[in-house]
């Protein structure tokens, strides 16, 4: 069949920003979080895509069952025949992983009116996960989350897409990042996170050397569980801002620093639930909405 | 909310991150800043046109003539590795007839309007295939199946008048720079891990023919493991005269080991003892490559819609503007109508 044209590879207007470092524990799920809360305050509409099977992004906002799997939809109704022409997978939940394995997934609705939420699936995505490596790696695995975003509902309902990526590289990764207008990169100021970025610089020279339509545009690197105490860290700092240095107009300011708050707001019971319903003067609050602001920024630059 | 509390100081052993490290990553993310497609342009070139190929490369099998013919013939003598092969472009060829080729392969041009592939010749086989044997049925259900059916009297022409989209390098480029985007290409269009040691092995040679030695960063980039794994590969290519890590490839390649035992095998000091305390163990089968599900059926309704006009000339496009696109019976419905007109448009 006949390729799309370039127009039909780049979304009108739809922004999706995916969050990306292939090493764990570097803060991507915490911002995850924080930024699709801001985006939503900002009155964005907002879909919120996890892709790691650890589900920590999707608990955020949907009730996750105890196993990892989703709840079941709340507009499934297995009385209704036309779910037949649209099968709900048994027991009538979505996850990430049907978009996956059958092209097709429905978005949950949240508490918040402006976010909608594709959760992930413990098992499932594993398991899918597992497989997948194993058989010839399809291309439209790949190519799967931008097509499918592509889509009228997607470019009509919502503005901007946030996707949380688990820590290994893998073609689920890769759908992730070609669906991708907008790429983020957390990192460490550590000896292995800041040489890992040699990885996603490969990922992204290869994206971009590969796409027919517009570029993957990089929002940032955002310093994370930065700690000013540690020399260690502040020099790195420093030299990747140093004045010449291809980093300092990268490096998101402020840096996310090493704060409890962060810890403990990304609890499944954190009270309140959000970082930006604390106290105004909670120092985390402060600076999360300064380099959110930033990414926000960024990634609606060309709105007027 | 109790005051921020510090994470506890730990003594250091480094001053950070070295300034060196810094500047490599900075070079590279420069690079992939300032790479683009411009190197190379888009063009939608006949499928005849398309050289897969300079030498076969030594890990398919298949030629063009078996992908046109559709099927292995029996005193074929690479008969098992081809319908291997054929199993991956069978469904690889589904897929495209399906939602089209959506990431085009990337060529150089040779003299006149002929191209080279430098990566993508998996997708391109597929694509000849799914000119010739992929049938489509309407589902009861809803959708669209696809499957495979020989044709036995492919019609040729169909070559010269099919047109796919090429992404074209304008300038030749230097063999590693080819085996690396080729590489890099076919992340995209799955690897298996014999594919993946068969070009470590060819860099490794070619490498050592120039006096150098295979870095772990040139395998992150390009066969997709990440670091500490990366050092593994090293570690085995190095090694890879040894007797025994030899056998352990030969292995490997046929399915029979796992990387991980291979790489066991590579870094231990009695090479012999791991491999025959592994090897003669029987281990569980690994998986062949498995039909996969995804495109077979079309069940969403917007994709639909979208692929229509996008696959349709545009003043057939009033056929399908009453048609409602929330209704799946309607939708079906059209896509029959729809595929009946692009079958006549494009054979
Ligand atoms: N800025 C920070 N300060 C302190 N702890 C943090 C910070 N960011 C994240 N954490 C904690 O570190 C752990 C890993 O963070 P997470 O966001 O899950 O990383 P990733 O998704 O990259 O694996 C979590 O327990 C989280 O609460
Ligand atoms: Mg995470």
């Amino acid at each position: 069949m006949v390729n799309p044209a370039q127009e039909e590879f780049d979304y009108p207007s739809l922004k999706v920003l995916t969050i990306n470092n292939h090493k764990g524990g570097v803060g991507k799920t915490s911002l995850s979080k924080i930024i699709t809360e801001y985006f939503l305050n900002k009155g964005k509409r907002v879909l919120g895509v996890d892709i790691d099977p650890q589900c920590n992004f999707s608990a955020r906002f949907v009730e996750m069952r105890d196993d990892g799997s989703p709840p079941i939809h709340p507009e499934f109704n297995a009385d209704d025949p036309d779910w037949d022409e649209l099968p709900y997978p048994p027991p009538g939940y979505w996850s990430i992983s049907e978009l996956f394995k059958i092209g097709y997934v429905e978005p949950y609705s949240t508490q918040y009116q402006n976010l909608k939420f594709i959760p992930s699936h413990k098992t499932e995505l594993q398991e899918f996960l597992d497989q997948v490596e194993k058989i010839n790696r399809e291309e439209d695995i790949v190519n799967l989350m931008r097509t499918i975003f592509l889509d009228e509902y997607y470019q009509d309902e919502i503005d901007v897409v946030v996707i949380d990526t688990p820590p290994q590289a893998s073609s689920l990764t890769a759908s992730a990042v070609r669906a991708a207008t907008h790429l983020l990169i957390p990192t460490e100021m550590q000896e292995d996170s800041v040489s890992g970025m040699a990885d996603m610089a490969q990922l992204w020279e290869t994206e971009n050397r590969s796409r027919i339509g517009d570029r993957l545009n990089l929002v940032g690197v955002l310093p994370t569980k930065y700690d000013k105490s540690s020399a260690a860290q502040r020099n790195t700092y420093d030299d990747l801002n140093a004045e010449g240095s291809y980093f300092s107009d990268k490096l998101i300011t402020p840096p996310m620093r090493y704060l409890q708050t962060y810890a403990n707001s990304s609890s499944t019971y954190a009270n309140p639930q959000s970082l930006f319903e604390m106290h105004d003067k909670t120092p985390a609050k402060i600076e999360a909405e300064q380099f959110c602001d930033v990414i926000y920024k960024r990634v609606f630059s060309d709105e007027r | 909310m109790s005051a921020e509390t510090k994470k506890p100081r730990r003594p250091g052993i480094r001053r950070g991150v070295s300034k060196k490290t810094i500047e490599n990553v900075a070079a590279k993310m420069e690079a992939a800043d300032k790479a683009n497609t411009k190197d190379y342009h888009v063009t939608r070139i006949p499928v005849a046109s398309i050289q897969l190929w300079d030498e076969q490369p030594r890990d398919i099998y298949l030629t063009i003539d078996d992908v046109i013919r559709g099927w292995i013939e029996k005193d074929d003598p690479l008969h098992t590795e081809k319908e291997h092969d054929l199993i991956g472009i069978v469904t690889l060829a589904i897929s495209i007839k399906d939602t089209g080729m959506n990431n085009p392969p990337i060529a150089y041009s040779l003299p006149g309007q002929r191209v080279r592939l430098i990566g993508g010749q998996r997708r391109t086989m597929a694509m000849i295939y799914s000119l010739f044997h992929i049938a489509s049925e309407q589902l009861e259900k809803g959708g669209v199946s696809f499957d495979s059916v020989i044709n036995e009297t492919p019609d040729l022409s169909l070559l010269e008048s099919t047109l796919i989209p090429v992404k074209v390098f304008v300038r030749k480029p230097d063999p590693m720079m080819i085996e690396k985007i080729g590489m890099a290409d076919n992340l995209h269009e799955g690897l298996t891990l014999k594919s993946k040691l068969n070009w470590a092995l060819r860099i490794t040679e070619r490498k050592e023919a120039d006096d150098q030695s295979i870095h772990w960063s040139e395998l992150t980039g390009t066969i997709g493991v990440n670091r500490s794994q990366a050092f593994k590969w090293v570690k085995v290519l190095t090694e890879r005269s040894n007797t025994w890590v030899g056998k352990a490839i030969d292995l490997v390649k046929e399915d029979k080991l796992s990387f991980s035992l291979l790489a066991e095998i590579a870094h231990a000091e009695d090479k012999q003892e791991v491999f025959e305390r592994n090897v003669g163990k029987k281990r569980p089968p690994v998986d062949g490559p498995r039909k996969h599900s995804i495109g077979v059926k079309t069940t969403n309704l917007g994709s639909v819609k979208k692929l229509i006009f996008t696959n349709l000339d545009k003043k057939l496009h009033v056929e399908f503007d009453s048609v409602d696109w929330s209704n799946p019976t309607k939708v079906k419905k059209a896509f029959i109508h729809f595929f009946d007109l692009w079958e006549q448009d494009n054979g």
